[in-house]
């Protein structure tokens, strides 16, 4: 069966989730002018821009993806665009694909006509397909929007991606209309759409699994060819396993990300090319012209990033990114329990009543603050359909005191990272705003005052600008250039997060810092802390915490073969490898002793190792082994020098 | 004093005790020529120079614009960044230029 079919129909095909007698489920894309009838009445139907779910048993496996090899082997295209990544920003809220057409970048739109797609899933049985509304994809309308909050569809996916039931982030997702529930011990939460009154079972990965079928599906009707390679845009913040569990979204979906990009590197992608071409028209020709320093603010529906770049001959070179789970859904929150102080008791029972009053108020309050960013006052005038009407004035000033904890955030982002890059207000040429929330005038005049900036660059649409570097990059990785050098640019992107391993006591020591440059390769030596002490446990966590237990624990293995010596003269290297594709490694292994050769040959894992309950893991080896295969830092002098 | 990168054990093959004695001139003369620059001219390197000469190795070097190569270019890029650290981190030292 070949992944992919030509499709001439308006109809879009409909996909299948089909689960095969192994463990490993095949997800494979069907062209059919209707409904495609599966085994199991286990099937999914795509409606072009609304998605909707039948008997869609929900699996914990993990998912494979048929090779395009094994199934497209005669349907290889001539085009040299064949392989061409394309970019893809899956937003809390929005979402939108984008593409270089060989000249330049190109958004696509659904059969709406819209670029920018409200990001969803919504859930209905198969006894409703014949009726279900189309144009899912559409929030121009109250209805559609309050189908979407009725239960039945689950959003703000990338909220939830990743995250364990101890969460912060995953509790206070626990007022919107779908289920959230968390047991607090460190797992997966488990999250439920409403269908048939039933609440029924599902994961964030399913869910923007299902969704990048869809996109993934509209993609290849309009481009004509198979869709495999993409270049994904991810908030700053994502740690690592968030950044697996996108991926095993993608591979749900039959896509092979090429790289998550930090959203604000794909700006400053953007950027550089701009400042390139810019370049090219003044003087005429390639040169590498004077070196341009932006800071980036980029904030959306559910993220905020922060990032510094240096520019120049095509080359952005990102100083420092800072980022943070704050965005218009906070606001949003914040407007909601200012409305109404009570608003938890609209969401505790889960009555169906009271799920629907809470969607219209939701409506009503973000609209309030989208027409905030034109107008000093509002009128709010909503009926919450239980007797309940409210009639109101919201002022900006009464918006911007209730969000004052959001601003606060923003402006110490903005700090640390200006600190990181060890730039001042006054070494910033450009400020760039983009994402949904930069448009509000009070996150504007903030920025702009914090980098002591009139104005904001222009030249970038806020909405676009993420998508259309990640499909610049796509372009890029993909091995494409143009000959007349519009892509001949490139972002050198750093780690957002420290590397490091637990040393004696719990202490963190990182081995790569954030804001490296990558690919970048690191190592650092450590010594034993008992006499005689033979094996070495080396725990690989990932974050800015002092302490391990701040920060998220990747993995760990033992290395062994440590030769006989007294506690802290035995050599253990450890040294950690970042690729370009973003894949970390790390290598260990003891020395001979007195001498720069191994004792016996090294260990190399591929970190994460660890998936759900990493919480638990870090005291399950502290109860297990206590500080018996410990290790420690050697002085600084004795470290083998950075420069080699 | 060869310091070159062991891969068979995949990790920088230098020993801590006498890396100390290795940061004379013959280092830094391969981190400039890494960059393309010849660390016995006479005339300084201004700041921009050197900056430019690491952009124009960093685009020729980096594995997303050498898919065909992308192993070799990650290690040459790697490469790259240390001797451009270095370089840097001697420059701010007040080292002689």
């Amino acid at each position: 069966m070949p992944l992919w079919v030509p499709v001439r129909s308006q109809v879009a095909p409909a996909a299948c989730l089909s689960p095969s007698p192994e463990a490993p489920r095949a997800l494979s894309l069907f062209s059919s002018s209707s409904v495609f009838p599966l085994p199991n009445s286990q099937c999914l139907v795509w409606r072009t821009d609304l998605l909707v779910i039948s008997s869609f048993r929900m699996a914990e496996q993990p998912y494979m993806v048929a090779s395009d090899s094994e199934t497209t082997g005669d349907d290889k295209s001539q085009s040299a665009f064949h392989d061409l990544a394309i970019g893809i920003e899956v937003g809390t809220s929005k979402c939108s694909i984008a593409v270089w057409n060989g000249a330049q970048v190109e958004l696509l739109r659904n059969t709406r006509k819209q670029k920018a797609m409200r990001s969803y899933v919504m859930f209905k049985d198969d006894t409703s397909t014949g009726e279900v509304p189309s144009g899912g994809a559409s929030n121009k309308t109250a209805y559609e929007e309050k189908e979407i909050l009725s239960g039945s569809a689950i959003f703000n996916m990338k909220r939830l991606i990743g995250r364990a039931d101890t969460d912060p982030i995953v509790h206070a997702s626990k007022n919107l209309p779908f289920v959230v529930q968390t047991l607090d011990i460190g797992v997966k939460p488990f999250i439920a759409a409403l269908v048939n009154n039933v609440w029924r079972s599902t994961t964030p990965e399913e869910v923007l699994a299902i969704f990048l079928v869809e996109l993934k599906t509209m993609a290849e009707v309009q481009l004509k060819r198979p869709i495999r390679n993409v270049v994904l845009t991810i908030p700053v913040s994502f740690n690592r396993f968030q950044q697996i569990r996108v991926e095993r979204a993608c591979t749900m979906a039959g896509l092979h990300v090429l790289r998550l990009m930090p959203e604000p590197t794909a700006v400053a992608l953007l950027y550089a090319q701009q400042q390139q071409q810019q370049q090219q028209s003044l003087h005429g020709s390639m040169g590498s012209g004077c070196e341009k320093v932006a800071l980036i603010f980029n904030m959306g529906a559910g993220y905020c990033d922060v990032a510094t770049t240096a520019t120049a001959g095509g080359v952005s070179q990102i100083k420092a990114m800072q980022g943070c789970t704050l965005g218009g859904e906070d606001i949003l929150k914040n407007v909601l329990y200012h409305l109404l102080p009570n608003f938890d008791s609209l969401y505790s029972n889960r009555d169906m009543n009271k799920i629907r009053s809470m969607g219209l108020l939701r409506i009503a309050a973000q609209d309030a603050i989208h027409r905030l960013s034109t107008q000093s006052s509002v009128q709010i005038n909503v009926d919450l359909g239980d007797g309940t009407k409210m009639q109101r004035v919201l002022h900006q000033s009464e918006f911007e005191e209730v969000n004052r904890n959001v601003f606060e955030i923003c402006e110490k982002l903005i700090k640390l990272c200006l600190a990181d890059s060890k730039l001042a207000a006054e070494d910033i040429n450009d400020v760039i705003l983009v994402g949904g929330c930069s448009r509000i005038p009070k996150i504007r005049s903030l920025v702009l005052g914090l980098c002591k900036k009139e104005k904001e660059y222009e030249g970038m649409d806020a909405l676009e600008a993420a998508v259309t570097g990640a499909a610049l990059e796509g372009a890029v990785a993909s091995g494409i250039t143009d000959p007349s050098g519009s892509l001949d640019m490139l972002t050198i992107q750093a780690t957002p997060l420290s590397l490091g391993i637990r040393v004696h006591g719990g202490g963190f020591v990182p081995i790569i810092q954030r804001n490296t440059a990558i690919p970048a390769r690191k190592s650092m030596i450590f010594t034993t802390t008992q006499d005689g002490q033979t094996e070495a446990l080396i725990v690989v966590y990932e974050g800015e915490g002092k302490m391990v237990e701040e920060n998220h624990l990747m993995g760990y293995f033992k290395v062994t073969a440590i030769p006989l010596a007294p506690k802290g003269t035995a050599e253990i290297s450890v040294c950690m490898d970042i690729d370009a594709a973003n894949t970390l490694r790390v290598f260990a292994g003891a020395m001979m002793l007195g001498t720069d050769r191994a004792n016996s040959p090294f260990f190399e894992v591929r970190m994460p190792t660890l998936d759900d309950a990493h919480g638990w893991c870090a005291q399950a080896l502290v109860k297990t082994h206590g500080s018996a295969l410990d290790l420690t830092t050697i002085p600084k002098e004795l470290q083998p020098q950075k420069v080699q | 004093h060869k310091t070159d990168t062991d891969t068979s054990y995949g990790y920088q093959r230098t020993r801590y005790k006498i890396s100390s004695s290795h940061s004379g001139n013959n280092s830094m003369s391969h981190h400039y020529s890494v960059l393309g620059l010849d660390w016995s001219r006479p005339e300084p390197y201004s700041d921009g120079e050197i900056k430019s000469a690491f952009r124009a190795k960093a685009i020729k070097y980096h594995p997303d614009r050498n898919q065909d190569i992308r192993e070799a270019a990650e290690a040459k890029f790697k490469e790259l960044m240390t001797s451009y650290e270095a370089i840097k981190t001697e420059r701010q030292n007040g080292s002689p230029k």
